[in-house]
């Protein structure tokens, strides 16, 4: 800490003494503070939890130089590990000649973040972050018709704490390099190479992985139409050990690739994904398979990312390592006023398996298709689908309204019992009400219902539905006062309960001060962004949040 | 001949007077085997539940293990306990021993939702798969625990109540200052047919009958603590199935040092 603070005075010292005729500081502080305390259940046991986290982000910029840090106070922190103290810092440059470096933590995403797409989210306690080098080279040839190269160079260090048991800590060592080129301002092309050292703790042995990843990327882009495509190859050698006796080495490759195109009032985008990371037999399947993608992958999902709280309880959870499919999603504004969206998305398994072994013991065998590169809706391939269909009408200053219906299916299909496999489907309508009385106040209501079939019940009734309500009170542009309210009819709810009620007040200072408070109960469950999940548990008690920018 | 005999009442003395060395955790005796041989039993714990999907994999695996069909390099000295959670409502497992459930629920962190979750000698055995777990379960095969447990049983089949003699004899290491030993009841071949398929369950705890955080206690590395347990076995069980198993366990790293089974009848 000391050292740090001794750094930054020195550094600013110097800043200061060469830059007295043209000092040229600027300086932002902003600060998070959340505070909760209650009860959390597991099942129907209730547990009391607490947490208090506070994370400080300092910037200085002084002549162009900057140097950032965070200080966090995480104690006892909601998901993750205690942490108090400097979490991050950095000190950054950018020159005007197009060369720009940053040291110390750092997120970055290459491209579509096929080989390369580091980031964070507080809310699922997720964070792949870089703590090393990076230097960036950008530069344009000619005026009229410029042809661009740009350059990166990245190094350093990442520890990832898997969620699930944070104190297992899966260590990188990564080294970057990507260049693009635009040889018109139309396409762009890209290749990059990745080199890992990973160091992943299994019982009380490390295991040694070694992952090359190169990518190949282009990017069509015209007035009407954009065309992306990504190719990564991953081969990751597993350095013996007494958990992997034989060296192993696991090959797995993945293509993305983005059609779109916009005229007038219509939209169309079609998304193709086919993630081959870690194919393997079902019984060998594992989040912490050395040979599995990297937690610094994180390519796009080729799936809808919705926003009602209902449809967003069942999601389907993107498996990287082994998924084929995409979705298509059309936009289509008549008039200013009025939009419509409707979407739709497969995706499956590669590959379905035989066991051979007659014994208890299992023996897998894959069985081929040479048409692995579209999914199957075939049961063993685990199939999943969705339609969404979406209204959006400001009918006037003071009427707002939106209407969606959105069909899933989600199978999990039961390798050894496969009667017994998963099906579960979803309809659900979510509504969106807003009245503005006046210039100060809104009323906004949501409203949303789901009906759900669960073939995997204990009961004879496979059916029940759920409900969700939301009402909001807005004075502009400083308060809110909300009540959300839900209920379900399913008797096998893990807490026993059957309704949630929860009301929240934010009010904001200004425009960079607000205070977020909130009491009551909420329902938990599965919460994904960027194709990681995370399960969260149900939590009755009190929130704050308090965020404030200087 | 005068100098064998003096000897040999020196040497019987010696004995007596070193056999009564103290002992911190007197407990009612029961005539036990010597338990300083080396052990390398292991145990591995499950977290289940009958509606899991992922779980019959792994359930399945672990059958495999427990009905010594080759899986690892020696099956028999596998140990296992599966508990039933609260995952998906309904378990009758769970259902069956709700306070018991939820206290090792509670005390391995996220094992309630995600199954199945597994831990080797009170560590995180990573997600099933079936050629890493074997080379885990194989490498601690290998390795020595550092407590040895033997056990005595009595049982009477009639009044489905029984006493076991537990010894537990620190073979190594240092003193540990927070060590408890848990008793755990578990039952094998119960039929039901679960949602997810699986239609026979083996190892299902079925109860704690030490305090659900165990039963604290200390040793010394080379002593024995003998303890001496009472219990009984409730009708549902079929106490001809049925098995308690004795493991020692460090409260703060939730490591298993050392693990012992019995039948019950």
């Amino acid at each position: 800490m000391k050292k740090y603070i001794l750094l930054i005075v020195i550094f600013l010292s110097c800043s200061v003494s060469y830059g007295q005729i043209n000092l040229n500081v600027d300086a932002g502080v902003s600060n998070t503070l959340r505070y909760g305390n209650g009860y959390e259940y597991t099942g129907r046991l209730r547990s009391p939890k607490e947490y208090f986290e506070n994370l400080t982000d300092a910037r200085l910029n002084v002549n162009g130089v900057t140097f950032g840090l965070r200080y966090e106070v995480s104690d006892p922190i909601e998901y993750g590990l205690n942490f108090v103290g400097i979490r991050k810092r950095y000190i950054e440059y950018e020159h005007e000649i197009g060369i720009s470096a940053r040291a110390g933590d750092y997120w970055e995403i290459i491209s579509r973040g096929l080989s390369l797409n580091v980031f964070e989210d507080r809310a699922l306690g997720y964070d792949t972050g870089i703590d090393g080098i990076r230097i960036n080279y950008e530069k344009s040839f000619g005026k009229k018709n410029p042809m661009k190269v740009k350059g990166q160079i990245i190094g350093g260090d990442i520890n990832y704490s898997d969620y699930l048991t944070p104190e297992r800590i899966e260590k990188y060592k990564i080294r970057v390099v990507n260049g693009q080129f635009s040889p018109v301002k139309q396409i762009v092309l890209g290749l990059d190479y990745v080199y890992s050292i990973g160091d992943l703790p299994e019982e009380s042995v490390n295991t040694v992985v070694h992952t090359d990843l190169p990518e190949a990327n282009f990017l069509l882009n015209l007035p009407e139409v954009q065309f992306y495509a990504a190719y990564s190859h991953k081969s990751s050698r597993v350095s013996p050990n007494t958990i992997y006796p034989a060296p192993l080495t696991g090959k797995g490759d993945g293509f993305y690739s983005s059609l779109a195109y916009s005229k007038g009032k219509i939209g169309v985008t079609l998304d193709y994904k086919n993630y081959r990371y870690d194919i393997t037999l079902p019984d060998n399947r594992s989040n912490t398979r050395p040979t599995r993608m990297l937690p610094y992958q994180n390519p796009p999902t080729a799936q809808k990312e919705h926003t009602s709280t209902l449809i967003t309880r069942n999601p389907h959870v993107v498996d990287f390592n082994d998924e084929v499919g995409g979705q298509l999603d059309i936009v289509y504004a008549p008039t200013d006023k009025l939009t419509f969206n409707l979407n739709g998305s497969i995706a499956s398994r590669h590959y379905q398996y035989q066991d051979t072994d007659t014994t208890l013991l299992v023996s897998y065998k894959r069985v081929d298709r040479s048409d692995s590169y579209i999914p199957s809706l075939d049961d063993p391939f685990s199939p999943f689908w969705e339609y969404y269909l979406e209204g959006e009408w400001y009918a006037s200053e003071k009427v707002y309204a939106k209407v969606a219906y959105a069909r899933q299916s989600n199978t999990t299909y039961n390798q050894l019992n496969p009667l017994s496999s998963e099906k579960l489907f979803t309809s659900t309508i979510p509504t969106e009400f807003k009245y503005s009385f006046t210039k100060e106040y809104t009323l906004t209501l949501i409203s949303e219902m789901q009906w759900v079939h669960n073939s995997l019940r204990i009961s004879e009734d496979k059916d029940f539905s759920n409900q969700f309500f939301s009402l909001t009170l807005s004075r502009s542009p400083n308060l809110n006062l909300t009540f959300n309210s839900e209920f379900t009819n399913d008797d096998e709810e893990p807490t026993g309960k059957k309704s949630w009620f929860l009301g929240e007040v934010s009010y904001k200072l200004n425009q960079s001060n607000s205070i977020l408070v909130s009491y009551g109960s909420e329902r938990g469950g599965l919460r994904c962004a960027n194709g990681i999940c995370r399960f969260v548990k149900p939590f009755q008690g009190f929130r704050m949040a308090v965020q404030t920018q200087f | 001949m005068k100098y064998f005999i003096r000897s040999l009442i020196i040497c019987i003395a010696a004995g007596y007077f070193f056999s009564c060395e103290s002992n911190d955790n007197p407990a009612s005796e029961k005539n036990t085997p010597p338990v300083n041989v080396p052990a390398n039993k292991i145990l591995v714990e499950l977290f289940t539940n009958t509606s899991c999907i992922p779980c019959v994999e792994a359930n399945q695996y672990l059958d495999a293990v427990d009905e010594l069909q080759g899986v690892t390099n020696n099956d028999t000295n596998v140990i296992i306990v599966r508990y039933h959670t609260t995952l998906f409502a309904g378990d009758p497992f769970y259902l069956y021993n709700t306070t018991d459930n939820d206290a090792r629920m509670s005390y391995y962190p996220n094992s309630a939702i995600v199954n199945p979750f597994t831990f080797l000698l009170g560590i995180f055995m990573g997600n099933y798969s079936s050629a890493a777990w074997t080379n885990k379960l194989n490498e601690k095969l290998g390795e020595t625990r550092s407590f040895g447990v033997v056990l005595s049983n009595s049982y009477n089949g009639s009044s489905r109540s029984g006493s076991l003699g537990i010894a537990i004899n620190q073979l190594s290491g240092n003193s540990i200052s927070d060590l408890v030993y848990h008793a755990v009841l578990v039952e094998s071949g119960i039929q039901y047919n679960a949602p997810n398929g699986e239609t026979h369950f083996n190892n299902t705890m079925r109860d704690l009958i030490t305090p659900t955080a165990g039963q604290p206690f200390t040793v010394n590395s080379g002593q024995t603590s003998n303890f001496n347990l009472g219990y009984n076995v409730a009708s549902e069980i079929n106490q001809n199935n049925a098995y308690i198993v004795v493991f020692i366990q460090r409260v703060s790293t939730r490591e298993v040092l050392g693990v012992e089974r019995v039948k019950v009848n």
